[in-house]
């Protein structure tokens, strides 16, 4: 497994979010994540990107504890990650948003960059290069100079997953990517996740609400409640699981 | 942005800076000095912006920076014998250091009580400066300097300070253009647009806004060495709150995140200024002050309305109302 | 020993000149979450109008400190509604910069309309100092002292208890909350700003009874900042405390210190505590967290 939470508790305040979470994600699969609204999901993605720190419990990443490594270390090594909502720069174009990925592993420090060495012009146009094919890839290649702010929501999402690929993830988390999508736009955006998969090769941890969609790309499904895991399991599974279907799927029938 | 796009810029960048080079033979005197102490704002303004405009991290220090910068370079030319360049080198370092400082608070403080540190700071500034030792920087009575050497030249007319004021600003603006088009300048608009999104994509958000400080800092570092070398005569009242609330108001009436709106800005200001002073004394008349407040009244009356015209309806300032060509960056 | 005494003392009712003057930023932070970095300027424009109305008027002072009241209740509902209101919501660089520019307006106004000279504003409250043991304090800080206490708590009470101050509490802690609760958003601001302008028309006489009064008076705004950020944005119970500690640390710090230095620290102290407050505790020292989300 690529990545492990062990015991993982996280508190604000008086209120529990997550309790004693354990979980894994294969190097070969996608999971989804799934559980009512404040089940405590994003808690658990902001824990492995390192915005939350949890007060029990280990996450290991590439069997390497992740106690102590800052965010953006995180990202480095591999933590990929979209967001909920709209995370990008408003006013930059879909080029700059998805370049802003890029930054770690643009190698220029500031002196270069004030004298516009060379050095600095070369290494951004390398960079401009692998923005393209990420571009090109999702379909994004005729918006490359056009501002964020003027694009439908749904595009955007989908810069905002140009721009996570961008990093070179070794793993994807997902949050809510297609929250607030017509099921057109929703069709796209799971097929883009399982091309992604396939194509990247891989592992993808997508939270998500639509368990039409999740039935259909998830290899497997970890259900959490009240910040607690209740159950894990293949779609199959899940869906004859009878604590699951109390806890959530049940809602979804009314 | 295309190829030719970008020569045109070159070309007008050109023909606005022969224009300056030319002006010291047909303006006056008047002119010149003008043109120093605007050349001079118009960096330490760049610097804030940089900070600021693109960052996102509020500075009401600037002009304490500049202070740092023009107390350093003093010392470092009229007791320890500096030339020109390692004077401006000893102003933008120790004045960076300082911004480093800052920096270091801006990690843990954020926005508006970001603000407030760096009032308090400018006050601590002063209370410092006028409380160590005479002999270092000569607390309330200042720092007088010699004319400072450059290449075998001395810069004892106002012409020679002009044409080093010139050089510098040209090389620390064409600096300042490259930095925004980097790694670096990409960074600072992501944590100042998406601070938290930003960390989790691989910016180091601590390092970047230690830099943001540092840059902004340093050149009003050297901003204030240009300044003690013209003036040649350093005195911490030189540094006041007021004037870093001045330099806010001109990179928002020119225009926030952009190196041409914080250009603009202090052109606009700058000569607004002149305006007033010239008609000065027949305001005056009308009103019945004196014509020197007058003048600093009516500047504060005009630049707080500018300033709030600029952000509740203009967010964009001046630049905003230049056509696209001409200022997509 | 009574010189110590006397500077605690002394540092103590200075503080509580700062707490009233850190409640009108309060106040006005908590209904509309701008924090008006002009209101200083409110001060001092206050303590012109007195001064104005005195000139005219100079056998009834309470009647021109009435008028003034209302004079600068009506500039300080128009400032509310032209600059205030646009504001709401938006972002702090946005606010901050445009206080900033009513900061520098009006500062512009105040010179031009009343010039800078130094005038003497009457003494309201008896210059007679009050004896107390061996020390003879300021009167005009006394009453302004215990008014402030007095001020203070009947702000915590209507705040918390009162249901007019219970909806602006709401609207202190979002405004879509408040909304949502059906809760008129700007009667709490008209109310916030009535209440600031009253309480700064107070501060006005406490710090300038019978002394000498020119457009720089609005450096004391500056320094009460400190014990707004101590105290924390939206706490009005938390000013107090706050503005205590800021002014017998300055005071004590000025009695210890000033020798050393040759002067000036009770006004750098202040400045000095809130910085390292703040990189301490970064939201101040009774401030509401809030929460960062992703």
């Amino acid at each position: 497994m690529i990545l492990e939470l062990q015991g993982v508790t996280l508190r604000f305040g008086g209120v529990v979010a997550l309790n004693d979470v354990r979980m894994n994600v294969e190097s070969n699969e996608i999971l989804a994540l799934i559980g009512p609204n404040g089940a405590g999901k994003s808690c658990i993605l902001n824990c492995i990107s390192g915005f939350n720190v949890p007060q029990e419990g280990e996450i290991r990443f590439n069997g390497q504890l992740l106690r102590d490594q800052p965010s953006h270390t995180r990202s480095k090594n591999g933590i990929g990650r979209t967001f909920q909502g709209d995370k990008l720069i408003a006013e930059l174009s879909v080029e700059d948003n998805v370049l802003v990925g890029r930054h770690a592993h643009m190698k220029t420090n500031v002196f270069q960059d004030f004298f516009y060495w060379p050095y600095s012009h070369k290494t951004k146009n390398q960079h401009k290069t692998e923005v393209d094919r990420i571009l090109s890839l999702l379909d994004l290649q005729k918006y490359k100079k056009i501002a964020v702010s003027e694009l439908s929501y749904g595009l955007r999402k989908k810069v905002d997953l140009a721009r996570a690929l961008a990093t070179a993830p070794k793993i994807l988390l997902m949050d809510e990517p297609m929250a607030g999508m017509n099921s057109a736009e929703k069709e796209v955006m799971a097929r883009l996740v399982t091309q992604i998969h396939r194509e990247f090769k891989i592992p993808v941890l997508i939270i998500e609400h639509d368990i039409e969609i999740v039935m259909n790309i998830a290899n497997r499904i970890t259900v959490l409640d009240w910040g607690r895991v209740v159950a894990t399991g293949t779609p199959a599974e899940i869906q004859k699981n009878p604590e699951v279907i109390a806890a959530y799927l049940g809602q979804e029938d009314q | 942005m295309k190829n030719n796009q970008l020569l045109s810029r070159a070309w007008l960048s050109i023909a606005v800076i022969l224009v300056l080079i030319a002006l010291p033979f047909f303006g006056g005197g008047r002119v010149i000095g003008i043109g120093i102490t605007m050349g001079i704002t118009m960096i330490a303004v760049i610097g804030l912006q940089l900070t600021m405009g693109y960052a996102g991290q509020v500075n009401m220090g600037q002009s304490a920076f500049m202070g740092v910068g023009a107390f350093a370079a003093g010392f470092c030319v009229s007791k320890l014998g500096f030339s020109a360049i390692p004077g401006l080198l000893c102003a933008g370092i120790a004045a960076a250091l300082f911004g480093l400082v800052f920096g270091a608070a801006a990690v843990r403080i954020r926005g508006f009580y970001l603000a407030l540190t760096t009032i308090a700071a400018q006050y601590v500034f002063i209370f410092i400066m006028l409380k160590l030792p005479h002999s270092w920087f000569g607390q309330a009575e200042g720092l007088r300097l010699k004319a400072v050497g450059l290449f075998g030249f001395t810069l004892n007319t106002d012409v020679r300070v002009y044409f080093f004021v010139l050089f510098v600003l040209v090389v620390l603006t064409i600096g300042a253009y490259n930095i925004v088009r980097s790694k670096t300048g990409l960074a600072f608009v992501a944590i100042r647009d998406q601070e938290n999104a930003s960390a989790l994509l691989g910016i180091n958000v601590v390092k970047y806004k230690l830099l943001a400080f540092l840059i902004g800092a340093c050149y009003a570092g050297v901003a204030g060495g240009l300044w003690a070398y013209y003036v040649r005569y350093v005195q911490i009242d030189q540094f006041s709150l007021w004037l870093s609330i001045w330099y806010a108001g001109m990179i928002i009436v020119g225009g926030t995140g952009s190196i041409l709106g914080a250009i603009i800005g202090t052109f606009v200001i700058s000569m607004l200024q002149e305006a007033l002073t010239f008609l000065g004394p027949r305001l005056a008349e009308l009103v019945g002050t004196g014509s020197g407040q007058i003048v600093f009244a009516g500047m504060n009356i005009i630049l707080g309305l500018a300033i709030m015209i600029c952000v509740i309806y203009a967010r964009k300032g001046l630049v905003g109302l230049l056509p696209r060509k001409l200022t997509s960056e | 020993m009574t010189t110590f005494l006397t500077f605690l003392v002394n540092g103590a009712l200075i503080g509580l000149l700062y707490s009233l003057i850190a409640l009108t930023f309060i106040i006005i932070y908590r209904s509309s979450r701008v924090f008006n970095l002009a209101q200083g300027e409110l001060i001092v424009i206050a303590a012109f109008l007195i001064w104005s109305f005195s000139d005219r008027l100079p056998d009834n002072p309470f009647i021109a400190v009435l008028l003034a009241t209302l004079a600068l209740v009506v500039i300080g509902l128009i400032i509310e509604r032209v600059i205030i209101r646009p504001l709401i919501g938006a972002d702090v660089f946005s606010y901050v910069m445009v206080t900033i520019g009513l900061l520098l307006f009006l500062q512009g106004v105040v010179l031009v309309l009343w010039g800078p000279e130094i005038r003497l504003f009457p003494a309201i409250i008896d210059l007679a100092g009050v004896r107390i043991g061996g020390m003879v304090l300021d009167r005009a800080l006394v009453y302004g002292a215990i008014a402030t206490v007095v001020i203070a708590t009947g702000m915590m009470i209507f705040f918390n208890k009162t249901q007019t101050g219970l909806e602006m509490t709401a609207v202190a802690e979002g405004h879509e909350i408040a909304l949502s609760m059906g809760i008129s958003i700007k009667k709490s601001l008209a109310i916030s700003w009535i209440l600031s302008c009253i309480l700064s028309i107070v501060a006005a006489i406490m710090f300038l009874n019978g002394k000498g009064l020119s457009f720089a008076a609005a450096d004391v705004a500056l320094v009460a900042l400190p014990a707004v950020l101590l105290a924390g944005l939206e706490s009005v119970g938390g000013v107090l405390i706050a503005g205590l500690i800021i002014g017998i640390t300055a005071q004590l710090g000025s009695y210890w210190l000033d020798p050393l230095v040759g002067g000036g620290v009770a006004d750098v102290l202040p400045f000095v505590f809130m910085i390292i407050i703040l990189l301490i505790r970064p939201t101040g020292l009774f401030g509401w967290k809030s929460v960062d989300r992703l």
